[in-house]
Order: structure tokens, then C-alpha cells, then sequence
């Protein structure tokens, strides 16, 4: 160890004043200690440890164990046990003579639902089936111990909000731990004394002259500086370099028309992909409007008869009610079919917004994401100009090493191919899915020119420029990691 | 997209040729389909196509196949015969379920994998073609066991009983609709009418409650049942007439003999399926223009040959046959593609676009590049979060009583049953899970909130907003107004604020965000309880502006 005159030249303010301040105190906590030498807690709190590193002040540490309630421990207390909320739930359903089912309770309880039935169905309040079989007598009879149970959790609540150890509850305690209703919380207390070689260092001149030497090592405060997420800065980086290769970029509104989601893009109505299973539909609103009556009628003509085209059509008769009904876009050809009604010029088109499909959500699926969709139109555009795109998407977007086109179905492409990409760290995988346009849709909007178009997920690429395996990670709520988080690769 | 169940033994077979799992594997990426898993004999493959029913089977699938591998050329032949048997379909069902065919299969050996391939095609074909029984139905019985004419007539619901699939007692047929699963599952199609459908022979003897079960006397097929009658019915007789070919072109390549019977409707007889193959022309400039490719029609022809069609090149088209079954042919861009694949994408060359034109970005785009610039300048961390949410937490945490959301009516999970139509809610949530971090936390957001317009086409208005908050124990209004004041000078807008409350928001230090005379937006500090209700033990000054 240094000498004692040299640590004290090397004694920052907040050190001295400390250190100073702990001189008549036997034992003080960082709290304490602020107010009395009049400095902010946190610099008094890296003072002491400084000043305990140096041998200075001897920090101790005592540690006291409360329990407390979790978020889901508190929501329980608030709005009830969830398998009293689900019972009550399903009593009221059989006294109105209804039928109980998994879907009604899942609607109603969520995430909630699956753990709610399993601890009403060890009380035997409802043995499952096709339908649930609720005994409205046996939950009745459990009633007493039900009461018990929610006022153990006020008692929680109550005696950690005074630091009281929880009375120990036996077998509800060791049941609302298991059910992460209550979490073990440690309350940890740290209080500073200064030492015998910290009283020498006082009494020195050098103490006294207050002259400090400047350490030009010691630790510094961090910064954290401001800066763009970095799923923002991936899709930035997308979208220059399709900017800098002569695309641009359609506006995508996140809610359309299923005209333009579907309709425009000669997707029957009664096309399975439509229903509630595959993508999202809106309680409110519902029905929007749709474009110059002459574009509809070529829709309609289209879908039903084949129209200009040569088609067959679908043969089935086609409804402007549903075309008008609004969902939130499923994908961003939607956007492509918009711009193609609104005004189109041969050019190379993209769009990059959130989608969203029903899912349920877990590291690899999401059920809002981003979509990149784009199309060429221009005289003398073929099909090989589609394979051409995917292999400059792969190589420049993707630093894929090898790719592959084998065929595929598209509702709106037809020859159809998906670009497969094999990616030095993730292997082969699926990348796009494009094609050339089937001949319906250009000819309801009287556009001339060939046309192809693709789409593609842009999430795994952007999970591995960012670094992270779980896809939920894209949206992260997680502050330190994005604070942390290194610029992303280009 | 279907997948299918299958054996790789029993599809060699189907095939003549045998092909290893790996080596099926290639292959099959020619056939719009894939390999999505091989344990041993067993193999699931997916069949991409959802247009293509013909291929939801090991026998379509290898049907296809063979085309491929040059094992033969050209059309597949349906050789139906025409059965001297009739069915008699009754006015009062053909009102509402117009759709009949019948078949005798004569011939069949049904062994364990062919039963197991019936009942999956059937399942396919009943579930995604025909729109979950509703379009099309299928049902099998043993031929031996009825009295021909067979009748398709709508009964009363209390008049008739039997013995349906997998029961062991008679029910009325409202009984079965009630009790049996699948009667709960697809009553729905019938329910609704006076009369329902039923299939019965001459004698009386019940064989089906269309489209809902079978009777267990007549209609379980096992191992070993010899002649079988097929009926198929639904609201489109178009499809049911493609599922009949499918299903029939199926039974045939497994070497079953398919008479049709005559369908008498009004004493008019017609025999289905129909069975006579489509024709189309296919310009040779179309396929080039599409393609990209100077192909001769001989090659083009010869490709089409491969692909299963009749085809025969003439001097500037190819004129070309194609099996009943491929009702997914709407246009000639249709065997455009089967004659690419036939050729094999892997030998066209990609294509350079040589189009010059400028990229340009969204003024959208732009405008939130320029807010995230200013944002930066401020030392503000950028955050994103979900445009899907709860109402609980953008209203009643909020201490806000508004209703009026864009709301999903098929939400998965109430975490997720309404779009945003405000930031903040999910800016204080994001803090709320960051109590472990170092204070002061500077976040902002910008992006889009959904408000209810009746003016906008969509119904929907989707502007930009953003949002900055300061969390930590000082954190206060004239922080956040300082902020602000920063961010208009970057931005170039300038504003005025007036008191107006805000139930989110502490009173007396919060105000309306005023830009061009109109309240654009709120800044100020976040209430006690809104704080307690997110559980942040720090102070939080916020505000949220739209943009244009």
C-alpha cells in the first residue's frame, strides 16, 4: 500500500468531506452522511468505497430478509386470486345454464388462464373436456379457505411495507412461492466507520492543506450518450442501400383496406389465408372505403370472370363489403397494391414497415414485425430480373456466401421463387419469396408494363447484425443492453 | 400450406423407382414441395402449392414426381368408365347444397398405407379445398352392402335414425348433431334448414348424414373392403367436380377401376366428374417475354411434356392439354411457370435491373430521421416499442377513461387488443421494467399512434409522435420544457403552452403543447399515482408531441 501522505494528496473533495464527516460518527449510512456533509448520496456512495479501498472507512453490510409480494402477487391482492376470478367466472356461466369453454375462458384470463385451471382443478371445482364441468358446490364449500388465502397476501403486503418478518404461513406460504405470488427480498444496509488509519490520515498536514495531487487513473463517471436503437439503425442501414440502388419508398399505412391487402392482389375472398386463424381483423373500425368505382368494377370483373387479362377468373361471385372491411396490413405488398391504384411509373419501388399475423409470442415469433416488400416495373422486365434482385439482396443485404431459387406458391406471383440464402453463421435459410406478377393484377389497373415483386422477413438478419438470439430482443425493454449495446454492423 | 403424412416405402412404390429420403429431398424442391421431416420410413412433406389438391397425397405426389424424373411424359389419362348405377338427387337439399357426384371404385386393394393416404386426402381435401366441409365433403362406404339407386334427399331431423361412426346406439339425426363431435363440429352447415341431407339406398338403409358422419353399418372402411361407393357433395359444384377428378385420379393410380354414376337431377342425367381435360394456347413470345428466354415451342413443348401436359408445338404458340384436376390453370402464366420449373430454376441466370432511376425515402422517413438527429443532440437513449397493447395500460394506468381504440376483434391475449393512440403509457412501462438502472434514464420514441377518423379512407389516422422522458429523482417541468424548447428550435416549429388538465399528469405542472394555435401535444410531470400505478419509485417528466 501506498504511503498515508500519498493517498491523502489523492484524495478527491467528496472524499475529503467525507471522510471529514465520519470523523465523530460511529457508524453511518451513505444516507445519513449526505445530508449532513451536504452532498449528493451517489458521490458519497463511491466516496466511501473509495475510501474503503484505501483502508480509510471500513464499510459493513447487514443484510435482512423480507418477503414481498410480486407484480403477479400484487394483482392477485387487488383483484383476486386468478382461480377465484375464473371459478366465479365459470359459476356464473353454469347458473346462466351456458357452456364453458377453454376459448371464452382464454379470451377473458389470458396468459392467466392455463395456471388459474390447473389449481381449481386440484380443488376439484371443474374437471375438463370438450367443455368445462363447473361443481358450483364444492367451490362454495372452499370458500373459507379462499378468504384465508387472499388475506395472507395483505398480510405480506402489509408487513413488508414495515420491514416485519412474514408470520410463516406453512403451506399457503410455501404454495405462493411456488406460484410466484411472493418473492424473497433482501434488504441490504451498508454503514461506514472510519478507521484507525483513516483518524491518522486526518490528523496529517497534508489532510489539513487540502492540496490534492491529480490522479490521473482513478475511475471516471460513465456516459451514457444518446443514441438510436439498434433495430432503427439496421433498417437504416436496409434502407440506404436500397436508396443508393434507385429504390423508393411507398408509404405504408400499418391499417388497409382488405382490397389492397388481398383484392387488388387477386387473392380470392374465400382464400383460407383470410380468415380470423391467419391474420388479424379489427372489432373497430370495420370498413373503409375504396377507390374510382371503375377500378373496383375491374376487381370485381377480374376475380369473377378473369377480366382483361385471358383469366378464368375464381368464378365466384365477389363482394365489395368485404373488400372494404380494414385489417392492420398482413404484409407490405398491401402498400405496393395501394401505390399501383393511387399513381405508378416504371421504376423500383420498396416498402418497409411492421406487419402482423395472430401468433403467439416467443423467441423466434412475433406478431408484429417488419416486412421489406418492393417491385420493379419497366418495359422488357422478366423473370430472371426477380433472380437477379434476390442474388444482389442476398450477397450485398444478406452477406449470403451461396444462394439457391427453388419454386414456390404466391397467391400473386406466378412463376414464384424463394431465394434461399446460406449464411456463414446461420447455414441455409429461407430469405424472400417474389415473382413475376400475375397478369390479373396489371390488367384491372391498366398498367402496360411487365412487373415483379417480392417480399421478405427482415427480423433474423437483424437478430444477427444485433447480436441477439430471442426475437422479442428487436423491441428490447431491457435499458443496460441498449446502453451497451455496440453500433450495428453494417 | 398442407403437409402430408407419408411412407417413403409406399411412395417408391407409387414412384417404380426408389429415391433415399435425401434423394427425394432434391427432388421434390421441383415438385413445389418439401421435405419437412424423415424418420426412417416415415416422412412428412409440405406441399407448398395451396392451389393444387391433386398434390396433397403420396399418390399426387408421386404422380408429379414421375413427371419430373423423366419417368413418363406427357398427360396423365383418367380412364373412368360409366356405371350403369344411378343416384337420385332430391330438389329440397339441391336448393342449398347443390354439389353430387358419385363413383363406384371396383377393384381396390385397401391395405393399411392406402387406407391411411384415403383418410388423409380425404381430410385435406374436405378441410382446406373445401372450406372445412362446407364447399366439399367426402364420404366412403362399402358398395356390396347398399341397394342401388342411392338417394341424396333432405329428411326431416326427427324422422330418421341410425347408427352413426363410432357409436354404439340409434340417434335422430338432431341427436347426432348435438352428441357426436362432429356433429358439434360442423352442424353449423345444416342446422339452419328444415330438411336435412342424407345419403340412403334404395331399401332405405341409411349410409350418411351429409356432411357430418357416417353410419357405422355402411360407412367404415377397413383393410380388405372390396368394392367401395364414393360420393362427394357441397355448395360448389365446380370444386366438387375438381375434388371428384383428384380423388378419383388418386384411387386410379393405386389401381382401382372408377365408374361414375349417373346423377339424376329432375330426371336429367349427367356423369361426374367431368373428366375431359382442359386446353389452353400458350403464345411462344408470352413465355419468352415472361421468362426471359429465347426458347424454340419444341422446347417449350418438350418442358411442357415433363410437366405433364399434352403439349404440341405449333409455329408461334404451344397448344396444350392438361388433366381435369388442375383447376388452378386460370391463364396462360400458369404453364408458363410449370414449364420454367420443368427446365429448372437453377439454370436461368440471374439478371442484372439496369433501370436508372433515383431512390428516394418517404418525407415519413425523413421527418423521423430529422427528430431522431435532434434527440441524439439531447443525450436521449432511443426506445421501440409494440404498436399492439392493452387498454389497461394506455388508459386505465393512465388514469384516462377513453375507450375509443382501434381494436383487434380476434386479439390472442388482452396484452395485445388495441393499437396505441398514445406513447407515453409505453414509455413509463419501459421505465418501470428499468428500475435496476442507472438514474437519470433520457429515453424517447417516435413513431406511430392509430386514432379513430372517420375521415381518413381507412377509417384510421396514423400520424407521428414523439415522445421524451426523464426519469430520476429530480426530474421536473422545466427539465422537460427545456427539452422541448431545444427540440422546436432543431426542428424549426415554434409553440406556446397553456394550462388544460391532464389527468396523467400532476397538477398545476403539466401543460398543453400548442403549435399553430392548435393543442398538438402535453408536457409536463408524471401524478404520484400514475407513477405508484407503474410502480416507479422515481419522478418522470414527459411529453409527447404529434408531428407533421
Amino acid at each position: 500500500m501506498p504511503e498515508l501522505k500519498e493517498i491523502v494528496r489523492g484524495l478527491s473533495d467528496i472524499e475529503r468531506k467525507s471522510l471529514a464527516s465520519l470523523h465523530d460518527e460511529s457508524a453511518i449510512g451513505a444516507e445519513e452522511l449526505a445530508e449532513k456533509a451536504n452532498l449528493q448520496v451517489d458521490s458519497v456512495r463511491r466516496a466511501l468505497q473509495w475510501l474503503h479501498e484505501k483502508g480509510l472507512a471500513e464499510i459493513r453490510e447487514t443484510r435482512k430478509e423480507c418477503w414481498m409480494l410480486t407484480r403477479k402477487g400484487a394483482e392477485a391482492l387487488e383483484k383476486g386470486l386468478p382461480e377465484k376470478r375464473l371459478a366465479e367466472k365459470c359459476s356464473q356461466l353454469a347458473r346462466h345454464g351456458k357452456e364453458i369453454t377453454l376459448d371464452d375462458l382464454k379470451k377473458e384470463f389470458g396468459e392467466e388462464m392455463s395456471p388459474a385451471l390447473g389449481t381449481a382443478k386440484k380443488l376439484n371445482w371443474l374437471s375438463l373436456g370438450k367443455t368445462i364441468q363447473f361443481n358450483d358446490e364444492i367451490f362454495h364449500a372452499s370458500r373459507k379457505l379462499l378468504e384465508d388465502k387472499q388475506a395472507y397476501l395483505k398480510t405480506v403486503s402489509l408487513c413488508c411495507q414495515v420491514a416485519e418478518p412474514v408470520p410463516a404461513g406453512g403451506e399457503t406460504f410455501e404454495e405462493f412461492r411456488r406460484r410466484g405470488l411472493i418473492e424473497r427480498k433482501e434488504n441490504v444496509t451498508r454503514v461506514a466507520t472510519i478507521t484507525e488509519r483513516g483518524r491518522k490520515a486526518l490528523a496529517l498536514p497534508e489532510f489539513a492543506s487540502g492540496q490534492r495531487k491529480f490522479v490521473i487513473d482513478a475511475p471516471v463517471p460513465r456516459i451514457y450518450p444518446g443514441k438510436r436503437q439498434p433495430y432503427v439503425q439496421f433498417i437504416n442501414q436496409v434502407k440506404r442501400w436500397l436508396t443508393a440502388n434507385g429504390f423508393k419508398e411507398v408509404p405504408s399505412p400499418l391499417i388497409t383496406q382488405e382490397f389492397y391487402n388481398f383484392d387488388v392482389l387477386f387473392q380470392p375472398q374465400n382464400h383460407p389465408a383470410r380468415t380470423w386463424s391467419d391474420t388479424y381483423q379489427l372489432k373497430r373500425p370495420t370498413h373503409g372505403r375504396l377507390p374510382d368505382k371503375k377500378i373496383v368494377e375491374a376487381v370485381r370483373v377480374a376475380h369473377e370472370r378473369g377480366g382483361k387479362s385471358g383469366s378464368k377468373g375464381w368464378g365466384h361471385a365477389w363482394s365489395e363489403e368485404i373488400a372494404r372491411k380494414v385489417m392492420p396490413a398482413s404484409h407490405c405488398t398491401a402498400h405496393d397494391a395501394r401505390q399501383w391504384v393511387k399513381d405508378i411509373k416504371p421504376g423500383k419501388y420498396f416498402s418497409l414497415n411492421r406487419v402482423y399475423r395472430p401468433d403467439v409470442l416467443d423467441a423466434k415469433h412475433l406478431i408484429e414485425f417488419n416486412q421489406l416488400d418492393g417491385f420493379i416495373l419497366g418495359e422488357g422486365i422478366n423473370f430472371r430480373h426477380q433472380l437477379g434482385i434476390f442474388r444482389d439482396f442476398a450477397r450485398e443485404i444478406a452477406g449470403a456466401t451461396e444462394i439457391k431459387f427453388t419454386p414456390d406458391y404466391f397467391p400473386f406471383t406466378e412463376p414464384s421463387v424463394q431465394l434461399s440464402c446460406k449464411h456463414p453463421e446461420l447455414g441455409w435459410m429461407e430469405f424472400a419469396g417474389g415473382g413475376f406478377s400475375r397478369p390479373e393484377i396489371p390488367a384491372s389497373l391498366g398498367i402496360q408494363e411487365p412487373l415483379i415483386l417480392w417480399g421478405m422477413g427482415v427480423d433474423r438478419l437483424a437478430m444477427l447484425k444485433m447480436g441477439v438470439n430471442d426475437i422479442r430482443h428487436l423491441f428490447s425493454d431491457d435499458l443496460e443492453w441498449l446502453r451497451n449495446a455496440p453500433p450495428v454492423k453494417e | 400450406m398442407p403437409i402430408i403424412d407419408a411412407s417413403l416405402k409406399d411412395l417408391n412404390q407409387l414412384l417404380g423407382k426408389k429415391l433415399s429420403a435425401k434423394e427425394l429431398e432434391q427432388r421434390l424442391h421441383f415438385a413445389k414441395c418439401e421435405l419437412e421431416a424423415s424418420d426412417g420410413d416415415q416422412i412428412k412433406i409440405e406441399v407448398k402449392d395451396s392451389n393444387r389438391p391433386d398434390l396433397w397425397s403420396a399418390e399426387g405426389v408421386a404422380r408429379e414426381l414421375r413427371g419430373k424424373l423423366g419417368l413418363r411424359k406427357g398427360m396423365p389419362q383418367a380412364r373412368f368408365k360409366d356405371s350403369k348405377h344411378e343416384v337420385i338427387a332430391h330438389d329440397n337439399v339441391l336448393v342449398y347444397r347443390p354439389g353430387i357426384a358419385c363413383a363406384v371404385v371396383k377393384g381396390l386393394k385397401v391395405s393399411e398405407p392406402l387406407l391411411l393416404q384415403l383418410i388423409q386426402l380425404q381430410e385435406k381435401i374436405t378441410h382446406t379445398f373445401g372450406r372445412k366441409r362446407e364447399m366439399v365433403s367426402i364420404g366412403l362406404y362399402e358398395f356390396e352392402k347398399l341397394k342401388p339407386p342411392i338417394h341424396y334427399k333432405g329428411v326431416a331431423p326427427e324422422s330418421v335414425k341410425f347408427v352413426p361412426l363410432d357409436f354404439k346406439r340409434e340417434m335422430n339425426l338432431r341427436e347426432i348433431l348435438a352428441e357426436h363431435p362432429k356433429g358439434k363440429e360442423f352442424g353449423n352447415l345444416i342446422a339452419g334448414h328444415k330438411v336435412w341431407p342424407i345419403l340412403c339406398d334404395d331399401a332405405g338403409k341409411i349410409c350418411s348424414l351429409v356432411p357430418i358422419i357416417n353410419s357405422e353399418l355402411t360407412g367404415r372402411v377397413k383393410e380388405g373392403t372390396g368394392t367401395l361407393l364414393l360420393e362427394m357433395t357441397g355448395t360448389d359444384e365446380r370444386f366438387v367436380n375438381t375434388a371428384m377428378n383428384v380423388f378419383c385420379m388418386a384411387l386410379q393410380d393405386r389401381g382401382a377401376a372408377i365408374e361414375r354414376m349417373a346423377v339424376v337431377k329432375n330426371k336429367k342425367k349427367t356423369w361426374l366428374p367431368d373428366y375431359a381435360p382442359g386446353k389452353m394456347s400458350v403464345a411462344l413470345a408470352y413465355v419468352n417475354q415472361v421468362a426471359g428466354m429465347a426458347f424454340t415451342a419444341k422446347e417449350v413443348a418438350g418442358l411442357l411434356e415433363k410437366a405433364q401436359y399434352n403439349a404440341k408445338a405449333r409455329e408461334k404458340t404451344i397448344e396444350v392439354e392438361y388433366p381435369a384436376y388442375r383447376q388452378d390453370l386460370l391463364h396462360p402464366i400458369d404453364v408458363v411457370e410449370d414449364a420454367l420449373i420443368a427446365y429448372g430454376y437453377d439454370k436461368l441466370l440471374p439478371e442484372s435491373v439496369t433501370l436508372a432511376t433515383n431512390g428516394e425515402l418517404t418525407q415519413e422517413t425523413r421527418q423521423w430521421e430529422a427528430i431522431r438527429e435532434a434527440c441524439i443532440g439531447l443525450g436521449l437513449q432511443e426506445i421501440l416499442t409494440f404498436t399492439m397493447t392493452s387498454k389497461e395500460k394506455q388508459a386505465a394506468k393512465m388514469g384516462y377513461a377513453d375507450d375509443d381504440f382501434v381494436e383487434i376483434a380476434n386479439y390472442v391475449s388482452t396484452n395485445w387488443q388495441v393499437f396505441r393512440k398514445r406513447l407515453r403509457p409505453e414509455l413509463l412501462e419501459f421505465l418501470s421494467k428499468n428500475k435496476d438502472a442507472e438514474y437519470p434514464q433520457r429515453l424517447f420514441e417516435v413513431g406511430r399512434v392509430l386514432r379513430l377518423d372517420e375521415k381518413s379512407e381507412t377509417g384510421v389516422r396514423e400520424p407521428t409522435r414523439l415522445c421524451v422522458a426523464l426519469a430520476d429523482a429530480k426530474a421536473n417541468y422545466t427539465h422537460i420544457k427545456s427539452a422541448l424548447d431545444a427540440l422546436a428550435h432543431q426542428l424549426g416549429f415554434s409553440y406556446e403552452v397553456r394550462e388544460e388538465r391532464d389527468a396523467a399528469f400532476a397538477e398545476g405542472r403539466h401543460a398543453c403543447i400548442r403549435v399553430n394555435g392548435q393543442c398538438k401535444g402535453v408536457l409536463g410531470e408524471v401524478s404520484d399515482e400514475v407513477l405508484a400505478k407503474f410502480g416507479l419509485e422515481t419522478k418522470v417528466a414527459l411529453l409527447e408531441l404529434e408531428l407533421e
